[in-house]
């Protein structure tokens, strides 16, 4: 049997079209290289009506794990059926989106399977025979080149970062049915903690706070530049959340929403994966920031080495010259 | 009760990070640019709270690193922890997270924590694996990104919920022992106190030498380290603040945003 590419899609309702197409476009790059064989793989009491919907999303052939009774991710079901059906299918490389659910069974999953883990992948490198996966540290300022040493390899794969597969027809589609009672892991369910994120998808310009803010009350800086910025809505960083600075419904990133605005204006925010990958499909970026180095300014289209505190209030009154001057 | 936290040490990746591109890698030797990863600084207040809310908790924390990390055992310490285990590095030692995990499941009284906590992930590698990997080396169950803890210790198991995406949670009991991962936001970590700093002071950690214990091959290799090329143009606004702000109002103006 060939070697294969094997991408977990989620059982999540939403993102499994989406978010499945990417990882196949990841996938077949990968497979391309390797000569390997992409092929996909859905676990759950739903997996035999969600098969040919991922097939038909990513045209690869996808083994449907029928499970009965699992309704909800379960991190010991997933790593006890993927530790079976991983040598079965005769994986080389193990993949699935980094979302919260990756996250939590990945590196226990390659344990299992002797494998290397490399994980929130967003880019391949080949040099020479090497292939290289590149995923960024140090708050996103720089990008590691990471390479497995095991012959097999689990991997996940920031969300936005490898162009979705476009339809080409559905693969086909194999059926299998196993059964696992989870001991030590209970899952009672998912629960709505908090309402959706604070209708920022519907502001035309976003401005959002960071740890270089300062303090809570520099806030209000942000709100009077939202008072002349029209349809603007104010957002942050996750760290500005915990904080207790700003609702959790307005941090944007990775748990938090994804926005594309027409303006993005990053106000003292180092610019981490964890943040850039819920706003990095922004019509227009300008990001303030002390550090020069700051990852933010590596997506930014417009760059500003400057204290927010300060450069906000600048900004907030050339603005107002600039409408003076449109009125006379 | 028993808990295990395990602590690392971080460069503090908002300083000016110098880079030394003929061997394309870091410089921080400076140990000034070294501190607890803040992640774990919400594992080690977890820790302290389940000691104040339960009889005979005892905490342990944990790091491995060079001889500079004694510096945030201590810190842990003056927060609350009861004593301290270094499990000490050479610099230049492999640190992925498959050979840190397969260290600290070597500890010799590994098997008498009910619960193990650390970070989500640490700010520099940002991988998130450790945790999860020691927990599948000891063989107990795991949770990551937890911002809810309660511990049913006569029942043996512990109630959490996970921050998953669109604002949910993942609600779940694991039996005791378990290990979990402590999500950013699930306490506000307090200050070291004078008192327990002075006794933090005058209680060495337990050594153990990472050399010799019976390591596994690394299983990754962090080949190089590359600044990112910028994905856009990025034009760099120069001049004093207020030419700065004047250009940016103009720009947005031309853009059509105001």
């Amino acid at each position: 049997m060939t070697p294969t590419v094997l991408l977990i899609a989620e059982q999540s309702e939403e993102d499994l079209a989406t978010l499945s197409r990417e990882l196949a476009g990841f996938a077949s790059e990968l497979a391309e290289m390797t000569r390997c064989i992409p092929l996909a793989l859905l676990l759950g009491q739903e997996a035999s009506s969600r098969g040919l919907e991922l097939a038909q999303a990513t045209g690869l052939d996808v083994v449907a794990v029928h499970v009965p009774g699992m309704s909800t991710y379960n991190s010991e079901a997933y790593k006890g059926i993927l530790q079976e059906m991983v040598p079965q299918l005769n994986a080389s490389y193990v993949c699935m989106v980094h979302t919260s659910q990756a996250a939590d069974y990945a590196p226990g999953l390659a344990v299992r399977l002797q494998a290397a883990c490399i994980t929130a992948v967003e880019r391949l490198v080949k040099d020479r025979d090497r292939i290289m996966f590149a995923r960024r540290i140090l708050g996103g300022k720089w990008e590691a080149h990471v390479a497995s040493n095991t012959s097999t390899t689990v991997l996940t794969v920031q969300p936005g970062a490898f162009r979705p597969v476009s339809g080409s027809g559905a693969g086909r589609v194999k059926h299998v049915s196993l059964s696992f009672a989870p001991r030590s892991v209970r899952s009672l369910g998912v629960r709505q903690e908090r309402r959706a994120d604070a209708h920022l998808d519907a502001a035309r310009t976003i401005i959002s706070a960071g740890r270089g803010i300062g303090k809570q009350d520099n806030l209000e800086i942000l709100h009077q530049l939202a008072r002349i910025l029209p349809n603007s809505g104010i957002a942050g960083s996750r760290p500005v959340c915990d904080l207790g600075w700003l609702d959790y419904n307005r941090q944007v990133g990775l748990t938090g929403a994804t926005v594309s605005p027409e303006l993005y204006l990053a106000c003292g925010i180092s610019g981490t994966v964890q943040h850039t990958a819920g706003m990095r499909q922004s019509k227009f970026i300008v990001a303030v920031n002390t550090d020069p180095e700051a990852a933010i300014f590596q997506l930014a289209d417009v760059c500003v080495v400057e204290d927010v505190r300060v450069f906000i209030p600048a900004l907030v009154e050339a603005l107002k010259d600039e409408l003076k001057r449109r009125r006379e | 009760m028993k808990i295990l936290v395990c602590v690392k040490e971080v460069p503090e990746v908002n300083a000016p990070v110098r880079a030394d591109i003929s061997s394309g890698w870091l410089l921080l030797e400076d140990s000034h640019y070294f501190r607890m990863n803040r992640f774990d600084e919400f594992a080690v207040e977890e820790a302290i709270r389940i000691k104040e809310s339960l009889p005979d908790v005892t905490i342990a924390v944990l790091t491995v690193g060079q001889a500079r990390a004694e510096k945030i055992l201590r810190r842990a310490m003056g927060m609350g922890a009861d004593r301290a285990i270094h499990m000490l590095q050479e610099p230049g030692a492999d640190t992925s997270p498959f050979t840190v995990a397969s260290a600290i499941a070597q500890h010799p009284g590994i098997g008498e924590y009910d619960l193990v906590l650390t970070g989500v992930m640490a700010e520099d590698d940002m991988q998130g694996q450790t945790g999860p990997m020691l927990a599948e080396l000891l063989g107990i169950p795991c949770a990551t990104a937890v911002v809810l803890v309660r511990v049913f210790l006569e029942e043996r198991f512990v109630s959490v919920e996970r921050e998953i995406e669109r604002g949910m949670r993942d609600v779940l009991e694991l039996s005791l022992p378990a290990l979990l991962t402590v999500q950013s936001g699930i306490n506000v970590p307090r200050y070291p106190s004078l008192s327990n700093m002075l006794r933090a002071n005058k209680a060495a950690p337990q050594v153990i030498e990472v050399s010799s214990l019976a390591m596994p091959e690394p299983r990754d290799v962090v080949v190089r380290g590359v600044l990112p090329g910028r994905s856009r143009k990025g034009l760099v606004l120069e001049g004093t603040t207020e030419k700065k702000a004047t250009e940016l109002a103009r720009i947005l103006v031309k853009r059509g945003l105001i």
